[in-house]
């Protein structure tokens, strides 16, 4: 997974099309991205991937994509370009990939020339972006109330006790106050 | 109050006791526009929120709930699941939750 971000990412940012932002450092596998590793256990931990599937798509995830799949058809030059990446390495055994992935030029020499925790790809600046992901603040503000970890908890905490029937009166809510 | 009949989640009543009483009064006037009419300037969540909706509280703050009578016409009980389902009386507003943006 972490490879296969990476060369999406290189790819859109060598296009100047400004959409995952992440960062990656060379490290040992070679190349490594904390807050792609963060953003893959918050998918587990929210139940949106099935981890001992190696990643599967769980309901949650399906009616989330299927809700914002208008994301993907208004940004679709850029759901193009990570197909295209996806579609020539996603096949290939990871020990390959790795391979290919040390081979990879980059400055003068390949990665594998690189020093240990050497930044190599950072989040493109919205005024050098020829294109950047476009979504409105509705949008935004319904993937924020799915995928914040805490909204999404403590929303959760209400429909359990909604779906127990634990409710209160207007009386007991609010004539104490 | 008018025709519909609000009932709370004890996660809701919690947020409230913690909030300023302007905010509170706020809260208290939203939930009686609400009971006027829960489908005026309020929209669905999406994702594995469906079935609930949405209103403005404040610029960034939003109150969450679900309409009962709506939830049977659309067939979002099979999201909602609740328990007590054949007991709820058709005009009950669930008031469930405030989502404070800042804690994104």
């Amino acid at each position: 997974m972490q490879k296969l971000i990476f060369l999406s990412e290189k790819d859109l940012i060598d296009r100047r099309y400004k959409a995952l932002n992440y960062r990656f450092i060379r490290l040992l596998h070679p190349t490594y991205s904390t807050e792609l590793k963060n953003d893959l256990a918050n998918l587990v931990q929210l139940g949106y991937l099935d981890e001992p599937t190696g990643f599967g798509r769980t309901r949650k995830m399906i009616m989330l994509m299927e809700d914002f799949g208008h994301l993907f058809s208004r940004n679709h030059e850029i759901t193009d370009a990570i197909n295209e990446v996806l579609n020539t390495f996603a096949n290939i055994p990871t020990n390959r990939l790795l391979q290919m992935v040390f081979k990879m030029p980059w400055g003068r020499g390949t990665i594998e020339d690189l020093r240990m925790r050497k930044l190599m790809l950072y989040p493109l600046r919205r005024e050098k972006a020829y294109r950047v992901f476009d979504m409105s603040e509705d949008d935004f503000e319904n993937l924020m109330i799915c995928l914040s970890p805490r909204v999404s908890g403590e929303l959760d905490q209400a429909f359990d006790e909604m779906r127990r029937g634990e409710l209160l009166s207007h009386e007991e809510v609010f004539g104490e106050l | 109050m008018g025709s519909y009949n609000p009932v709370y989640t004890p996660t809701f009543q919690s947020q409230l006791l913690g909030l300023s009483p302007s905010m509170k009064q706020r809260v208290e006037e939203k939930i009686e526009d609400l009971i006027a009419d829960p489908w005026h300037n309020t929209e669905f969540l999406k994702g594995q929120y469906r079935g609930k909706r949405k209103v403005w509280l404040t610029r960034s703050d939003r109150l969450v709930f679900v309409i009962c009578e709506e939830c049977r016409e659309l067939g979002h009980t099979v999201y909602n699941l609740c328990t007590d389902c054949d007991v709820t009386p058709e005009n009950t507003l669930v008031i469930a939750y405030i989502i404070f943006a800042h804690r994104y």
